[in-house]
């Protein structure tokens, strides 16, 4: 909560208009100005033309949404600059800027194919609608760095679950009661991904409510391309879809750290040794997110929680994985790879808990020979 | 004393230690091999490109070709052999090589020479290593431009007076020009690669660390110890000294596993290069290797202070678990804390490892401190700060 909150200040203050006097306008009467005069807006010659006549005609802040985009799209034009034809070909010069980054990009190596394949998405947006959905704009923008602090505190909280506190010394006669094996160890792994799964889902509903509440909820109906951050998106989708989408791939990425931290306390048994290699496995992810290398990130990183969390790669980035001969999107095939990944590890943690039972079992079949 | 000491020192060698020490020497390694190996290539003395580990030897054999004193010849030599080069003509035509990790023979001394001409706002890419200046046609004419461009970059990123400025002046003048080049690339890896995983010294040393003085662990404090003749007393001392040396053993692994891979990769030639070709701001008048060695002591410095706190967290905590949790939010709040501007930023520990070491200055009254002076005042003041914590906690030290 009190992340959400701060997060929330954070936020609201970008929203505070100032100038060298002082507050022109707080973020409350920015936000309301923005939410009236932003009714049946959509990004077109309309409304550029009407921004040209007059500047405050939509607001400050829907001023700035569209400024932002008109600076993207026309390769930093102002609005004042543009010429009726650049305002009736937005939608054709976004599709063009698209496929020069698809012919640009020396990383992925597109096929023909592929590219027309990304075309064709590109041509099915015919039109932006501009409505207000500042709240959803910020949890887009927010939520990544939340989701980490989420993934971090989670796994600490359930990396008890198996590591033996040397302090308590009762392990040994745990292990000898008669559900001591089995069931206990059956129940500790159930309740590690029940518990990480409560915790996460409700933690990002408060999130999500105390970000919200201010900002208001409308607004996740409409298109993610009015961001200027993911204008050139070729995932059509509303705000509330890349909500649920980020909210998806954040728990994936959760359920990632919870099976190599079962994994790890499992084989260790010790706790703080456990949570040491944890720490240090989060920091060393954190450095290789810092530092960006295509190659690192395309086989590494893009199944990793910090990576997965950084949610923009996914609508932006137009990675492509070609798996037996089909060209798979970065984002469903980095869902696959960690959920793959998360069950070898917990195969691994099981078969070591399981261990000394497959050993009687193997002497068993010896003597029996 | 020695006795207890080492045997308080043999305790903080447990299990925990133990992963967390393999887990760091893992992913520096892991790093430096990797992200080497994909992100370098160079031109070697064919003229051929070489990608990956193998661009570093090649870029060495080729430096041999400019090895040499910076005197007037050497730079008509360079002038002319950079403008018939095969570098010069692809450099030209594949914008962004050397901004994407390449590397070539010239990357040394042109970038040097290039200081001279763009002062604060140099910076390693392929569009600041040309060698078409008029300046280049004397050794005076050079060496008078790169000592004004010193001055004026000193005076624009730091806030010195006037008279601060004729002070830094006079060390400026005395620079012994001039300059050796050659080739240092496996030294420009060591201090990269140092100060990135520079933080997993402090992840270390806050799970070794946090239960030192718990009442929790079997190492740490128990009853006997604090009823004991001495234990109150001669225990503390013992366990403080023996935390101490814990933090430098640490830090020499870190150091020696980043000297024997770089040194394994890219060769640790270049030592004996004046600070200046690396530094090119820099008043001292020592070499690369002399400069390597005083960010390693800023590091040590940074580390006491980190481990001390991790101490200090360990006594008021009392336990373990609580103690780790504590000390990782601290160390993550020094590392997030980091990037300021001006002078504030030399107060945090994490800082000690900065380029602002060798080529910062701190004035008092007409004195003219070093940062790196600075920092050594700083840890003392800090780590006494410390001690009188942790001292005045274990004197109130109770089981309850």
């Amino acid at each position: 909560m009190f992340v959400s909150v701060y997060h929330t200040k954070i936020n609201l203050d970008r929203y505070i208009v100032r100038n060298t006097q002082g507050i022109v306008s707080d973020w409350n009467e920015n936000l309301s100005e923005a939410k009236e005069k932003s009714r049946a807006l959509y990004l077109d010659k309309d409304c550029f033309i009407g921004m040209q006549n007059n500047e405050n005609r939509y607001g400050y802040l829907n001023n700035e949404n569209i400024s932002d985009i008109i600076s993207v799209n026309y390769e930093g034009k102002t609005l004042e600059e543009l010429s009726e034809a650049d305002m009736e070909s937005l939608l054709q010069i976004r599709s063009d800027k698209i496929n020069e980054n698809l012919m640009m990009d020396s990383k992925n190596n597109y096929t023909d194919t592929e590219i027309a394949r990304f075309m064709d998405k590109a041509g099915d947006l015919s039109v932006i609608s501009m409505g207000y959905s500042e709240g959803w704009k910020v949890l887009a923008e927010n939520m990544g760095g939340f989701g980490i602090l989420l993934n971090i505190v989670i796994t600490v909280l359930i990396l008890p679950l198996f590591g033996r506190d040397s302090g308590v010394q009762m392990e040994e006669l745990v292990r000898s009661a008669r559900f001591g094996q089995k069931r206990l160890n059956l129940s500790r792994i159930l309740s590690a991904y029940l518990a990480a799964t409560v915790l996460y889902f409700a933690s990002m509903m408060i999130y999500f409510n105390i970000l919200m509440m201010p900002f208001g909820f409308e607004g996740g109906n409409q298109p993610i391309q009015s961001n200027a951050r993911v204008f050139f998106s070729l995932y059509h989708i509303t705000y509330l879809q890349q909500f649920m989408i980020n909210l998806l791939v954040g728990y994936l990425g959760l359920i990632f750290m919870v099976s190599a931290a079962l994994m790890v306390t499992i084989i260790l048994k010790n706790l703080l040794a456990s949570a040491s290699l944890i720490a240090i496995f989060y920091i060393m992810l954190i450095v290789i997110d810092q530092l960006y290398v295509y190659e690192i990130n395309h086989w590494f990183a893009n199944f990793m929680p910090v990576h997965m969390t950084e949610f923009w790669h996914f609508y932006t980035g137009n990675e492509l994985y070609r798996i037996w001969g089909r060209s798979i999107p970065c984002l469903n095939w980095s869902i696959i790879v960690s959920l793959i990944l998360s069950a070898i590890f917990l195969a691994i943690g099981i078969l070591v808990l399981l261990r000394d039972k497959i050993c009687r079992i193997y002497l068993k079949k010896g003597s029996d020979v | 004393m020695k006795r207890q000491i080492y045997m308080e020192y043999r305790k903080m060698w447990n299990k925990i230690t133990g992963v967390a020490v393999l887990a760091m020497c893992a992913v520096v390694i892991l790093h430096l091999f990797i992200y080497l190996n994909l992100q370098y290539r160079a031109i070697d003395s064919e003229g051929q490109i070489v990608e990956g580990l193998a661009s570093y030897r090649a870029l060495r054999e080729a430096s041999e070709e400019i090895k040499g004193t910076m005197d007037g010849t050497y730079i008509r030599e360079l002038v002319d052999k950079y403008n018939n080069s095969f570098d010069k003509s692809y450099l030209k035509e594949h914008r962004g090589f050397l901004g994407t990790g390449g590397m070539t023979k010239f990357m040394v001394p042109n970038y040097f020479i290039n200081y001279a001409y763009y002062g604060a706002y140099m910076s390693n890419g392929n569009d600041k290593i040309g060698l078409e200046y008029d300046f280049l046609d004397s050794e005076d004419e050079f060496y008078k431009t790169y000592k004004e461009t010193v001055k004026e970059h000193l005076a624009e990123v730091n806030p010195y007076t006037e008279e601060q400025m004729n002070i830094l002046g006079k060390k400026v003048d005395k620079l012994n020009i001039p300059y050796q080049t050659g080739y240092y690339q496996g030294l420009a890896n060591l201090r990269a690669w140092f100060v990135l995983d520079y933080g997993l010294i402090f992840v270390v040393l806050a799970f070794a660390l946090s239960g030192i003085f718990a009442k929790d662990y079997t190492g740490g404090i128990t009853e006997l110890t604090l009823s004991s003749k001495y234990g109150r007393k001669n225990n503390f001392n013992v366990r403080w000294i023996a935390g101490n040396m814990f933090i430098i053993s640490i830090y020499f692994i870190f150091i020696g596993v980043q000297l024997i891979v770089n040194g394994i990769i890219a060769t640790l030639d270049g030592w004996n290069l004046p600070a200046q070709m690396f530094w090119f701001e820099c008043l001292h008048n020592i070499t690369v290797g002399e400069g390597i060695l005083i960010l390693f002591g800023g590091g040590l410095l940074g580390a006491i202070v980190i481990g001390n706190i991790v101490m200090l967290t360990s006594i008021k905590m009392k336990n373990r678990k609580v103690a780790v949790i504590l000390s990782a939010i601290v160390v993550f709040w020094i590392l997030k804390s980091k990037n300021v501007y001006g002078f504030s930023k030399m107060f945090n520990p994490a800082n000690f490892i900065s380029d602002s070491l060798l080529t910062g200055y701190c004035f008092v009254g007409n004195m003219a401190l070093p940062y790196f002076v600075i920092v050594i005042i700083f840890t003392v003041f800090y780590v006494a700060l410390l001690w009188i914590g942790i001292k005045m906690s274990y004197r109130k030290y109770y089981i309850d």
